[in-house]
């Protein structure tokens, strides 16, 4: 019974994007995830390496002015989306607005690599009702020497104009910016009214995440 | 195994999905019972690859894990039948003392279509899991957090299921 069981369940064809398969619905549950709670004794080690750090190097190491000339590394995950396909950004992303970037406010990870917060003024709302300043957050930032940059996708500049598709993180009130396709910069009138344009006909032809 | 499982309690993607590798086709072909067909198939195995990630961190005997997998697909393959309205939830709440002992070694010439089509979701569970998976039946009573009395049941009359219909198949060829 055992045997015939098996051999009879192994007749079941396996087919090829099964691995792939596997790998979305571990994407999407570590995008959901953020990071795991630290635990304590993770803390007093940084702080004790950090103080550590503080004798050798002096105070003058740690300063708010990023390196001038950073090593970047590029970082690149499992997106579960095509970023590069307005109608799926749309889909993903609970807010689609056109905002600018006021100043960089914290750079606070929830992951193994810097995120960086910044306050954004919103100027036209796409998807959403998103109104005043709110805060942004983008994977990536500097750590020490190195600038991490998602996908490689460029930090946000202050003062600069983006149009930005971004998820609501409700425990930490800021929205992130889905990377690439979520922070297209632009300069000119004309740029900004092409931009509503194609995504608000992205809008009306979202392609809703889900589990397919 | 171990090392790996605890580093995906911690939120390492990438152990996890090595993990979840080793038995993803366990997990396309148990789900493949239920919901029979590879799209479906396929579906589940997303989905259990999300809720099983999700929930580690909750697993407490690392040593089973693949028990644990398997039980979660088998909860996605039952919601997606759910939601896609085919099923009637057959499950009979009902303990029954079976002292005698179960006699599991009767040569069934069966198929996989006879698992697919004879068996109701509860059968199929627990057939999957102590002929696939090759639980002991109070291990399978304890997956599925039914009484082992009705755990004993269900095997009995779902051994009892695809022998009678195959004689009944068979007369209906004569």
């Amino acid at each position: 019974m055992n045997n015939r069981i098996k051999q009879e369940m192994y007749r079941i064809e396996i087919p090829k994007e099964l691995n792939e398969r596997s790998k979305m619905g571990v994407s999407k549950a570590k995008y959901e995830m953020g990071k795991p709670k630290r635990r304590w004794s993770y803390i007093i080690g940084a702080v004790i390496a950090a103080s550590l750090t503080l004798s050798i190097f002096g105070p003058n190491y740690f300063s708010n002015n990023p390196p001038e000339n950073p090593i970047i590394r590029t970082m690149e995950t499992n997106t579960v989306i095509d970023i590069d396909d307005p109608r799926e950004v749309v889909g993903f992303s609970d807010n689609v607005f056109l905002g600018k970037v006021i100043k960089k406010v914290g750079s606070k990870s929830l992951n193994d690599y810097p995120e960086t917060q910044f306050n954004v003024e919103v100027l036209d709302s796409i998807k959403g009702e998103l109104k005043g300043t709110i805060k942004v957050n983008q994977q990536g930032g500097y750590d020490g020497e190195y600038l991490f940059l998602m996908e490689n996708d460029k930090l946000l500049v202050e003062g600069h104009t983006y149009l930005f598709a971004t998820r609501y993180l409700k425990e930490e009130n800021w929205h992130t910016v889905i990377p690439v396709g979520g922070d297209i910069p632009f300069n000119s009138d004309e740029e900004k009214k092409e931009l509503i344009e194609k995504y608000k006909k992205a809008y009306d032809e979202e392609i809703p995440f889900k589990l397919k | 195994m171990l090392n790996l499982i605890k580093k995906a309690q911690n939120g390492n993607d990438k152990a996890f999905l090595t993990l979840f590798q080793k038995y993803e086709q366990d997990i396309f072909r148990t789900a493949f019972i239920y919901v029979k067909n590879q799209s479906d198939a396929l579906d589940v195995v997303q989905e259990t690859a999300y809720r099983s990630f999700k929930s580690i961190k909750n697993l407490k005997e690392p040593k089973y894990f693949k028990t644990w997998l398997i039980r979660i697909a088998i909860s996605c393959a039952i919601d997606l039948l759910r939601k896609q309205k085919n099923v009637i939830q057959m499950r009979t709440e009902f303990e029954e003392f079976i002292s005698r002992d179960i006699n599991e070694d009767i040569d069934l010439e069966m198929t996989v279509r006879d698992l697919i089509e004879r068996l109701n979701e509860d059968e199929k569970s627990v057939i999957i899991l102590r002929f696939y998976e090759g639980l002991t039946i109070k291990e399978v009573s304890e997956t599925l957090e039914i009484p082992l009395g009705t755990a004993k049941t269900i095997l009995y009359r779902a051994i009892d299921k695809l022998r009678k219909d195959l004689k009944g198949d068979g007369l209906y060829e004569q």
